[in-house]
């Protein structure tokens, strides 16, 4: 015989399943188990017929109000359900992710537009020379002797037929991107600013520390009044904003014939902080880039009188700047086209 | 280049307390790089000096017995050369000695052992094991016996200490080294050194009388080649090289060569002067310098045979070649070790004559490094001080019979005024004239104030080439100050009217919207093609820039597209992946008018900026219209259209799927297409399919936006209707699409949806399924009017296409 604390209990466990049930299949199969042709509810009503008047009266409305709750939990249950998803089948979240159109730019590239950005922030123009260029811009004009090694076929890439001709008429692939600062300058009328980023040339051997094919970025500013002092603190602002964080570095004596005095500056070893390590040869430095301020003679080929006009230049190598910042030990690995190294710079 | 401190030390006196770090980083920042430092004593720890008491023989090793000064130890030698009474090297345990046999080997830890039952406390050491082999180049075999001439060291003396290793090397890099020829040698250094530390500069020991005129030179050289010809005979006394000399020049890496040749090297390391020593029997005097005639033949002294043209400068006697100048004596006139009679010559040749010689020849030695950086004609005065001071402490018995001095082309004076303000402004700093002066001074310039400028004698070791312009000296002040004691102040900038920074560069753009849109990566190729590569592009024939030394015979031609460099990357890629895709952008050199960009004279070829790509997969269709989509997205970021030209095919194109690139009103803006069936069979692709794109970049708008037109939105709701036809495989989208395009006053726009073959399909034929966006400006559609559409749309197609329509039935899925 069922007592009202009997059909407690069996409210109790009915709310219970139609809560936990977590598909709608579940929660069919608890609807029929509850409200069904055999369920328990409806066994329940089957047996109050049996019961005598007043008792019949109180557990008959209690059973009815349980059916009706119960009945409506269901309803609420299954909007739930329903609510929570329309998959038919569950994604594997666990897949591995792809990115739509995830290519990826050459780790060099990458810092070049860093480097564009650093330099537009300070309105640096962007300037480009041409790649196969003559003698007389990249040595001639850039003060280099003429005895100057450079010049010589084991150094440089001349163009066959015009190697043993002079100066406008012996064509090379670029040495170097200085050549066309001169070219901008006797285009332009003082002050500027410009950089001009690109790939250079040298007929050596190639190794994990040589490269045939590299890539450069220089910069150059001319002003009426700008000190080397004053270059050192552009160089340190632009180096900051490409390392993300300040940046110390020092300035010492070094030699190129387009400048004068020229300077080779050191950035305080990324690794240990200046400690000494592998990467920086134990001595805390590593070498980043030369500068200085441009030679008379090069002024002299731009048209522009030294007497009035200060420069700076800044050069960056920018492979080994790269190497740098990723750890790689190998410089072919740049024009090695393998996409297992390249695919890894997105 | 090496630098004994120890040297050092003759001619300036380095506080003991400076630590070799200190001078190292102090040179570094005012000077010369000093790429590292080496203690030599610490190579010798625990080797001391002992005298052999006993040698008992036996089978496999002696059982020596030695004298350490603090007792006796036992040794068991595999080196079996020695007897009582003898002076050895003896390393103790914790020695460490070369276990490579070319002295650059790695280190063995010498411990005390027992070997065959006898307890060994340490090594009897050979030359090598010492990492000395170039100090005793005449010890034999076996363990090295110091002699007395060496030595008179006692038993427990450390071995450095007996051969003068107590020293530190500095290894300066070469390449800072270039412009600075007073620095090829240890004076150099030590001036550097002195003025960095405000130290006195010794001076170097006086030059001898000249004694008698001897007629040794010919005066009628070739004074291009040679500024100054000082030639001496000197009646030699054979002897052996002295330990001292040879322990300098081994710690600077030079091995002894015997005492006339060590002393020509000493001069040569101490100042930086070169110089020669010929045995005067061999020659016929007197001496001369010439250029070599054609294919002259010489020996020299390392015994090869080179052939010499003009204008490589020789020396000659009477008979021929005695040396090519400046590089190596020759073999013939070398001396040796019974030389008695000896000619020394102390020279100065053209440093332009002597490096294209070195080049020529592919032979570079201490003495054409020299010269070549240009020496002055002064240093030889050095270098016969250096030398004949170095002659009387080695062989005080040889003598100086007579001299000939010509110096046709002396090193020219130079002077070079400079106003005090244009220092100080340059410097970023009011440094007062007596500090400037005292700068210049250290490092043997001669200053003169006059009112406002100084008038600068530059000293004649700097005046080839290196010092000649006001800025030059500006250099020499700021960098002796160091530039780490300036204070660093921010520019002031007066703000003309700066050219507003363009917005990023073509390339920049170009890359990031390749990565970002088209899900390429980036490649780089060098710029020169593969003769194979060129052939299999079918682009042989279109090459017109070559290198004159090319990095290989077959890599002589410059890329005349970026093509072929972009189907080596996929092949070489198709090994390790299959679904890719790669760009590339760069310059190209094909044929093209010559621009003469900044000088007339100058006629650069035309080397305009090529984009390349390629989409490598399976389904050619899906690939293509991959590429072609990015081809369009690039147009309208740059504010133009690329169209697509059927019936263009590039040499490297599939004849099935090829079209030509037209952006805005270039025609021939590149191509697209499947590659073919030949540039893929000469370039060993097997599988997958690739298409390939070149874009003339040069073609886009540098400064295009993306254009930002504005269509209002319709007033009344438009209605879409599909069509599903069957056409033939010939019948194209486009032609479809214009037929449809226009014919119809309610089609506002015709696009496609989807392309079908497959089982339900008849054969040759394909299905297309298209859409019709319908609309009218001033009302809403009736119902019936789509219907229309439709059946103008579906007789339009049958009449122009047969096209039928697809059954519903036959639709998969």
């Amino acid at each position: 015989m069922t007592s009202l604390s009997d059909i407690e209990l069996i409210a109790q466990r009915a709310s219970g399943r139609i809560r936990d049930a977590d598909t709608a299949d579940d929660l069919e199969k608890v609807r029929v188990d509850l409200l069904g042709k055999k369920g328990e509810i409806t066994a329940l009503l089957k047996t109050l017929g049996s019961l005598d008047g007043e008792t019949r009266r109180v557990v008959g409305s209690r059973v009815n109000e349980l059916k009706e709750n119960l009945t409506g939990a269901l309803t609420q249950r299954r909007v739930e359900l329903n609510d929570q998803s329309s998959l038919s089948q569950p994604v594997d979240v666990t897949l591995p992710g792809r990115a739509p159109g995830a290519g990826s730019l050459l780790p060099i590239t990458r810092v070049m537009h860093d480097l564009n950005d650093a330099f537009a922030a300070l309105n640096f123009e962007v300037y480009e020379g041409p790649e196969i260029t003559s003698e007389l811009y990249e040595f001639d004009n850039l003060n280099f002797p003429p005895e100057h090694p450079a010049r010589e076929a084991m150094d440089t890439y001349w163009l066959e037929g015009s190697e043993n001709r002079q100066s406008a008429e012996r064509l090379c692939l670029r040495p170097h991107l200085t050549g066309a600062s001169v070219r901008y300058m006797q285009t332009h009328k003082p002050p500027f600013r410009f950089v001009y980023p690109g790939r250079v040339y040298r007929n050596e051997s190639t190794d994990a520390r040589h490269e045939r094919a590299f890539f450069q970025y220089e910069a150059l500013i001319v002003e009426r009044d700008f000190s080397f002092t004053s270059g050192r603190l552009l160089i340190e602002n632009i180096l900051g904003t490409v390392f993300g964080r300040p940046v110390t570095t020092r300035m010492r004596a070094g030699f190129f014939p387009f400048v004068e005095p020229g300077f080779e500056i050191d950035m305080q070893c990324v690794l240990c902080g200046g400690s000494g390590c592998q990467l920086c040869k134990h001595v805390g430095w590593l070498e980043v880039m030369p500068g200085g301020v441009p030679h008379p003679g090069v002024f002299a080929a731009a048209g522009i009188d030294s007497n009035e006009w200060m420069g700076f230049y800044i050069n960056v190598g920018l492979d080994r700047l790269v190497m740098m910042r990723h750890g790689i030990d190998d410089v072919r690995l740049f024009h090695g086209g393998d996409l297992r190294f390249l695919s890894q710079f997105r | 280049m090496k630098i004994s401190l120890e040297w050092l030390r003759d001619y300036v006196e380095i506080p003991a307390e400076f630590s070799i770090r200190r001078v190292a980083h102090d040179l570094t920042m005012s000077t010369v790089e000093v790429e590292g430092t080496e203690d030599l004593a610490r190579l010798l720890d625990h080797i001391v000096v002992a005298r052999v008491s006993a040698v008992v023989p036996g089978t496999r090793a002696d059982v020596v017995t030695c004298d350490i000064g603090s007792g006796q130890v036992t040794i068991v030698s595999v080196q079996r050369n020695l007897t009582a009474g003898q002076r050895v090297a003896v390393a103790l345990p914790g020695a460490r000695l070369v276990s490579g046999n070319d002295g650059a080997g790695e280190s063995t830890l010498v411990a005390a052992r027992e070997i065959d039952g006898v307890a060994s406390e340490g090594v009897l050491c050979t030359t090598e094991q010492l990492g000395l082999a170039a100090l005793f180049p005449a010890a034999g075999k076996g363990a090295l016996v110091l002699s007395d001439a060496d030595t008179d060291a006692g038993p427990g003396t450390p071995l450095a200490d007996a051969v003068g290793w107590n020293d530190t090397i500095l290894e300066i890099d070469n390449k800072s080294l270039t412009n600075r020829p007073d620095l090829w040698g240890h004076y150099g250094i030590a001036r550097e050194l002195a003025a960095i530390y405000r130290l006195p500069l010794k001076p170097l020991p006086a030059p001898p009388a000249p004694g008698t005129p001897l007629p040794l030179v010919d005066p009628a050289f070739d004074a291009r080649l040679c500024r100054r010809f000082f030639a001496a005979r000197i009646a030699f006394e054979p002897a052996p090289s002295p330990l001292w000399l040879r322990s300098r020049l081994a710690r600077v890496g030079q091995a002894s060569r015997g005492l006339a040749v060590d002393l020509t090297n000493y001069v040569m390391f101490a100042v930086g002067q070169p110089c020669h020593a010929y045995d005067a029997d061999r020659l016929a005097l007197p001496l001369s310098v010439r250029a070599a005639q054609p294919d002259e033949k010489a020996v020299l002294l390392d015994g090869r045979e080179v052939v010499l043209q003009p204008p490589m400068p020789v020396i000659v006697d009477q008979r021929g070649i005695v040396a090519a100048a400046g590089l190596m004596g020759g073999g013939p006139s070398a001396v040796g070790a019974a030389t008695r009679d000896v000619v020394l010559e102390i020279a100065n040749f053209d440093a332009m004559s002597v490096r294209r010689m070195a080049a020529t020849l592919n032979l570079r030695t201490e003495g054409s490094s020299r010269f070549e950086k240009a020496v002055d004609s002064w240093r030889v005065d050095e270098g016969r001080a250096v030398f004949f001071d170095a002659l009387a402490r080695s062989a005080p018995g040889s003598t100086l019979l007579g001299s000939t001095d010509v110096h046709p082309r002396p090193t020219a004076p130079i002077t070079i005024d400079v106003g005090v303000e244009f220092l100080q402004k340059r410097l970023g700093s009011p440094m007062p004239r007596e500090e400037i002066r005292a700068r210049l001074e250290s490092v043997g310039f001669a200053v003169a104030c006059r009112d406002a400028s100084l008038e600068v004698g530059v000293p004649s070791w700097r005046a080839t080439g290196d010092v000649s312009l006001p800025e030059d000296v500006l250099e020499e002040i700021a960098r002796l100050h160091g530039y780490e004691n300036f204070t660093y102040v921010a520019p002031r900038v007066a703000l003309h009217r700066l050219p507003l920074a363009d917005r990023k560069p073509i390339e920049q753009r170009l890359r990031e919207l390749c990565a970002r849109v088209g899900g390429l990566h980036e490649v780089v190729s060098y710029p020169w093609s593969q003769d194979a590569s060129l052939d299999a592009a079918g682009l042989a024939d279109a090459v017109h820039v070559a290198l004159a030394t090319p990095p290989g015979p077959d890599k002589r031609w410059l890329r005349p597209s970026l093509v072929p460099g972009i189907v080596e990357r996929v092949v070489e890629n198709l090994r390790y992946a299959t679904d890719f895709g790669l760009f590339e952008i760069g310059r190209v050199f094909p044929r093209g008018d010559a621009a003469s960009l900044s000088d007339a004279r100058e006629r650069l070829p035309y080397q305009p900026r090529r984009l390349a790509g390629a989409f490598v997969g399976e389904n050619a269709e899906q690939l293509f219209v991959a590429a072609k989509g990015l081809l369009e997205e690039l147009g309208r970021a740059f504010g133009t259209s690329l169209r697509f030209e059927r019936g263009v095919q590039p040499p490297w194109g599939d004849s099935g799927a090829s079209v030509g690139i037209v952006c805005g009103d270039v025609a021939q803006a590149g191509f697209l297409a499947v590659l073919g069936a030949r540039t893929r069979r000469l370039a060993g692709m097997k599988r997958a399919v690739a298409v390939v794109f070149e874009l003339h970049v040069d073609a886009l708008p540098a400064a295009g936006e993306p254009a930002g037109g504005y269509s209002p939105l319709p007033l009344y709701p438009e209605t879409a209707i599909d069509l599903s036809l069957i056409v033939a495989e010939g019948i194209a989208w486009s032609d479809i699409e214009q037929a449809l395009r226009g014919g119809h006053e309610l089609v506002r726009e015709v696009s496609f949806v989807d392309l079908f073959r497959g089982r339900t399909i008849p054969p040759l034929h394909k299905s297309i399924t298209l859409r019709l966006r319908l609309g009218h400006d001033a009302r809403t559609l009736r119902s019936e009017e789509a219907a229309e559409v439709d059946a103008w749309a579906r007789t339009t197609l049958k009449q122009r296409f047969d096209a039928n329509p697809r059954q519903a039935e036959s639709v998969p899925g």
